[in-house]
């Protein structure tokens, strides 16, 4: 039982860094291939020349609502995946070293 | 704060080797009030000391616009002393969904002529009709027309809240297929090839100038410097409401020629961004403070009904 | 209907039950247990229903009118005053009063104060119904009211502030039906909706307030497009949006004083103990509240006088108007509270809550109609107008009174839950 839940934070954990990689490269992309990022951002329209300020602010205040949007999707998901009462109360509160301690053991198995 | 930005740039072109182009094209992507507005976008100047009152440009506007024959034919002169209510002040004609332009008259005790004045749509460099609009249906072109879309148009009437010139004008009197009505500057039929709009070409007085705004600009200047007793140094809409296209000059404040000087010179969305900026912060702020809010409350919570021992739905 | 719930014992209906042990049907729910003629009975000897009666009578051939004719045959068809009574009173005054929703759910679902819990549905309720009846105004205001949806799927303005009105409302209305179905369910006893939506009240609490503060606020930063024509007293661009979402906090609780006072009033034989027995306590709850929102509501009221240097039209007449709006409205109302909460007098309070929601609905009509286009003449609405915003208004009130009647609102359901 305890085995297999430890699995299941394993996995949780490995898509967590995988997410965070994923993430990562995609704004790494961007920075040192601006060319590519920003031909990119032009092709769909993100960067084009504004003439006037209402314009500009059709085309800013579009892009946070989408935003805005996506962030609620991301929301509900990140305050469950915290908020998991189940998962917490199943888990002692452990201390770093304790953890550490717990793998080490493991290896040395 | 463009300076901000550009030098952010930079540093991202110097330390990663973006390419110049790149650095090019990004500072077309400005900061908010930085904006050209169109450099060759066209406009019109309305000499009030040329003006005769002749009612020729609101004849050949409603005909250029196929707008319904009015109740009064365009060479009766009556309907300058007729004070219907409307207009700045309350008196005088305003436009309305059968005329996109209308000459007024006004008596002024200090010169010896009567004055008149015509007004239309200023097409605003950043008009407040196009910001305040949820579907979008105005658009301003590089011509300098502002254009609506009826097709698109809900009939919430925001726009004409928001015009600080009281210009468009709903169409009350339809059930089924009401619209704005509003000058277009002639955009389909003529700006959009280069031509002045009917009502330019239709002035006897040349008291109606068309050409490019920049010019314009410098047009009136040099009136105002040749003819100082005959002007006042001041030329409406260069800066009222963030400027428009259509701009006039006057030998008497403008005021008294049922301006309205309140106008402020910011442009009309100046005075919304503040909420439109708090309103992505709210969207993002909230769910966490208040999701916050409510585990704080609710461990209270929690114990309690360990306590008493009560459960919960 | 008084008459007949002391006369049998059964009704009012709180149970899938009679007595003798059968299931109620709909339709003898939807007729509150009573026969066919009894209940035509009880509507003739109402004097209220005459009323309304004639009032649709009158009102109903007007709305007809102007969708047929256009909304030049009902109004003046101004164009210097685009927007009208329907939308001063039915969309501006009628969403500030709508608040009573967010806030009670927040009370309760948020930070958890179940002794809330009794005047919670009919906070929602009362949410609901505004915000319904405030589209139908609009609806009525619109001129193509069959492009409703157009700035959601066809062409989006998002740098409007209509466009977040819209959108909104639009989502807020759907969050509410959410947030009242659970009545429903249970009187027709479907209860794994109910459960379904229990385990979203959490997220429909959050987007509740998250909608509520903007377009509150949003109905607010509308007036400050015509920053030029609104009086500079009413107008502030940095301060009219939260000058709206914080009198819509008092207007909301003072609204749900009112609604709660007229239906212990009225409708006694349908409230339970447990609601005309806490009621005294939970106004005072409420009043307690709504003082508080309204000194804070004072105070940025001022904060914005000193931001934009107004001081010198306090003195013109336009300045002692509008420091009579703040004295009856907010100021006289405040004080009522205060003193109802330390005095535990309830009555106190639900007489402050009918001059605060009078000071709510004044506020907004003098932004929308007598400050607006201030130096110019003062629109005086066509009387179609008012007859047409009277007209909805009592459909609205007809409504409130068929629901209250029936679902548990009033009452907690006898029945499995
Ligand atoms: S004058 Fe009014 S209608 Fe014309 S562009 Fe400016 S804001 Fe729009
Ligand atoms: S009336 Fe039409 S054009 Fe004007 S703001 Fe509303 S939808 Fe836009
Ligand atoms: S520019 Fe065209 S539409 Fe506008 S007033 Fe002149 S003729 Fe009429």
């Amino acid at each position: 039982m305890h085995n297999n839940n430890h699995q299941k934070g394993l996995v949780n954990l490995i898509l967590l860094i995988q997410i965070t990689i994923a993430v990562g490269l995609m704004l790494f992309g961007f920075i040192f291939q601006a060319e590519w990022a920003e031909k990119f951002m032009i092709g769909v329209g993100m960067i084009k020349p504004m003439h006037t300020q209402v314009d500009y602010y059709t085309y800013i205040k579009g892009i946070e609502y989408l935003l805005c949007f996506y962030y609620f999707l991301i929301f509900p998901v990140f305050f469950m995946f915290i908020n998991n009462k189940k998962a917490a109360a199943k888990k002692p509160v452990r201390s770093l070293q304790m953890v550490t301690a717990i793998e080490v053991d493991k290896i040395k198995q | 704060m463009k300076n901000k930005i550009i030098n952010r740039r930079s540093f991202i072109k110097g330390g990663f080797g973006g390419t110049a182009a790149t650095v090019l094209s990004l500072k077309s992507a400005r900061a908010a009030g930085d904006f050209d507005h169109y450099p060759d976008s066209m406009g019109v100047i309305v000499d009030l000391n040329r003006c005769v009152g002749c009612r020729s440009c609101e004849a050949a506007c409603n005909k250029e616009q196929g707008l319904p024959e009015p109740e009064k034919p365009f060479n009766d002169y009556s309907v300058f002393d007729a004070h219907e209510s409307g207009g700045h002040g309350g008196a005088g004609r305003r436009t309305d969904e059968t005329r996109y332009t209308v000459v007024n008259k006004y008596e002024l005790p200090e010169i010896d002529h009567p004055l008149y004045r015509k007004s239309q749509c200023n097409h605003c460099l950043e008009p407040a009709c196009l910001t305040s609009c949820f579907v979008n249906a105005y658009t301003k072109t590089p011509e300098g027309a502002v254009i609506y879309n009826a097709d698109v148009c809900v009939g919430c009437r925001t726009c004409m809240i928001a015009c600080p010139f009281y210009i468009p004008t709903f169409k009350y009197s339809s059930a089924f297929s009401p619209r704005i009505m509003k000058c277009i500057f002639c955009y389909d039929t003529r700006l959009k090839e280069g031509r002045p709009p009917a009502c330019v070409e239709a002035c006897p007085q040349e008291a109606l100038t068309f050409g490019k705004r920049v010019d314009l600009l410098e047009i009136g200047r040099k009136r105002i410097r040749q003819n100082p007793g005959g002007y006042v140094n001041h030329i409406y809409g260069e800066n009222e409401a963030g400027g428009t296209a259509w701009m006039y000059l006057s030998p008497v404040d403008f005021g008294e020629a049922g301006f309205d000087v309140h106008v402020p010179h910011e442009p009309v969305i100046n005075f919304v961004r503040d909420f439109l900026s708090i309103v992505p912060m709210v969207l993002v702020i909230w769910p966490a403070l208040f999701a916050g809010f409510h585990l704080l409350a609710n461990r209270k919570e929690q114990n309690k009904h360990h306590h008493i021992d009560g459960g919960e739905e | 209907m008084k008459l007949f719930a002391s006369e049998k014992q059964e009704i009012p209906i709180s149970d899938h039950f009679k007595p003798d042990g059968s299931r109620w049907t709909l339709k003898e729910k939807l007729l509150l247990g009573l026969s066919f003629d009894d209940y035509r009975k009880q509507l003739v000897r109402n004097p209220l229903n005459w009323l309304i009666l004639i009032i649709f009578a009158i009102g109903v051939p007007i709305i007809v009118e102007r969708f047929v004719f256009g909304l030049g045959s009902v109004t003046h068809g101004s164009n210097d005053y685009p927007w009208g009574l329907f939308l001063a009173f039915g969309l501006f005054g009628m969403v500030p009063l709508s608040a009573s929703g967010f806030m009670l759910g927040t009370t309760v679902e948020l930070f958890g104060r179940k002794d809330f819990h009794p005047i919670e549905r009919l906070a929602l309720l009362n949410g609901l119904l505004g915000y319904f009846f405030a589209v139908i105004y609009l609806q009525v205001d619109l001129g193509m009211p069959w492009r409703l949806p157009y700035p959601m799927v066809v062409s989006l303005g998002p740098a409007a502030v209509l466009f977040l009105v819209a959108w909104h409302v639009a989502t807020y209305l759907s969050v509410q039906i959410a947030e009242v179905l659970p009545s429903f369910f249970e009187w027709i006893g479907w209860l794994k909706g109910k459960r379904m939506i229990r385990s979203m009240v959490l997220c429909l609490t959050i987007a509740g307030i998250i909608l509520s503060t903007l377009h509150q606020g949003a109905l607010g930063a509308l007036f400050t497009y015509p920053a030029g024509k609104l009086h500079p007293l009413w107008m502030s661009a940095n301060f009219l949006w939260i000058q709206f979402l914080c009198s819509a906090v008092f207007g909301g609780l003072s609204m749900l004083i009112i609604v709660s006072t007229l239906s212990k009033w009225f409708l006694a034989w349908r409230c339970d103990n447990q609601f005309l027995d806490s009621l005294d306590k939970l106004t005072l709850g409420l009043a307690k509240g709504a003082a508080f929102a309204m000194i804070t509501y004072l105070g940025i009221k001022f904060m914005a006088i000193a931001h934009d240097k107004e001081w010198v039209y306090l003195f013109t007449g336009w300045g002692q108007y509008y420091l009579l709006e703040l004295t009856i409205g907010v100021v006289i109302p405040m004080m009522l509270f205060a003193f109802a909460v330390r005095n535990g007098n309830a009555q106190m309070a639900r007489v402050a809550a009918f001059i605060s929601v009078f000071g709510v609905l004044w506020n907004r009509i003098n932004t929308a109609l007598i400050g607006f286009n201030w130096h110019m003449y003062q629109e005086i609405p066509h009387w179609k107008e008012v007859a047409i915003t009277i007209t909805i208004f009592t459909l609205y009130l007809a409504t409130y009174r068929f629901i209250l009647y029936r679902l548990p609102i009033l009452y907690a359901w006898k029945g499995e839950k």
